[in-house]
């Protein structure tokens, strides 16, 4: 990690394509400008660990649950009929 | 048909579906095949092809969510070439429980997937309104 400090005003250049921007301090909490092309993804970090989190925890699910959902959408059946990929 | 018969022609059904970016959590894998698991479209096993032991649940979210209709971003529709209604096909991860109420899908964050070219990528949607973990029951 490098650990830079900048003051109000001042800005950081990440690759050639992206420029975060110190925009304000009031108390603890710091504004951030991200100028960045819109093919790059900028998320605040605790949403991606959420998602990260949230995939994990969905992976490889246990063999009788997936049944018993199965199973409940054999009774109900679905909604209008979904299309196929690859159709 | 024995079990084993039914997880080939099953396997004879899946389509392969390569994720631009892989899933935040499993940076291994890109390649994987999706096997339909109902006669409705419903759920999918999204079950990786390019190492072991790694598969998903995933559902068509109208079968559960009729009125889930997410904007997708004109960039996100660009870099998967995604050019109208036909290529556009959402997925959602699926935490599967016993009980149907406390199986949850994840509306937050789909995989949004150009049937046409059979690419796709998990995006994160620009809605506070959504939740990671969403149960089925709450359509």
């Amino acid at each position: 990690m490098l650990v830079l400090s900048r003051r109000v005003g001042e800005s950081v250049m990440i690759g050639d394509d992206v420029v975060v921007t110190v925009l304000d301090v009031r108390g603890e909490v710091v504004r951030l400008g991200i100028a960045a092309p819109r093919r790059i993804a900028v998320h605040r970090e605790e949403l991606l660990a959420e998602i990260t989190r949230a995939n994990q925890e969905s992976a490889n699910p246990q063999a009788d649950s997936v049944s018993a959902l199965q199973q409940a959408v054999a009774h109900h059946g679905g909604n209008d009929e979904p299309h196929q990929p690859g159709s | 048909m024995n079990r084993q018969e039914r997880e080939q022609e099953a396997t004879a059904d899946a389509v392969t579906l390569e994720l631009i970016e892989p899933l935040p959590g499993f940076t291994e894998h890109r390649n994987f095949a999706l096997v339909p698991l109902d006669d409705h479209g419903a759920l999918w096993t999204l079950r990786a092809t390019d190492g072991p032991g790694l598969s998903f649940l995933v559902a068509s979210p109208q079968a559960f969510f009729p009125s889930y209709a997410p904007l997708i971003e004109d960039v996100t529709l660009s870099i998967l070439d995604i050019r109208d209604e036909r290529d556009l096909m959402l997925l959602v991860l699926v935490h599967p429980a016993a009980v149907r109420a406390d199986s949850t899908a994840n509306l937050l964050a789909p995989l949004v997937v150009n049937r046409r070219t059979q690419r796709g990528a998990q995006v994160v949607l620009d809605d506070t309104a959504l939740s990671l973990r969403t149960s089925l029951d709450a359509a």
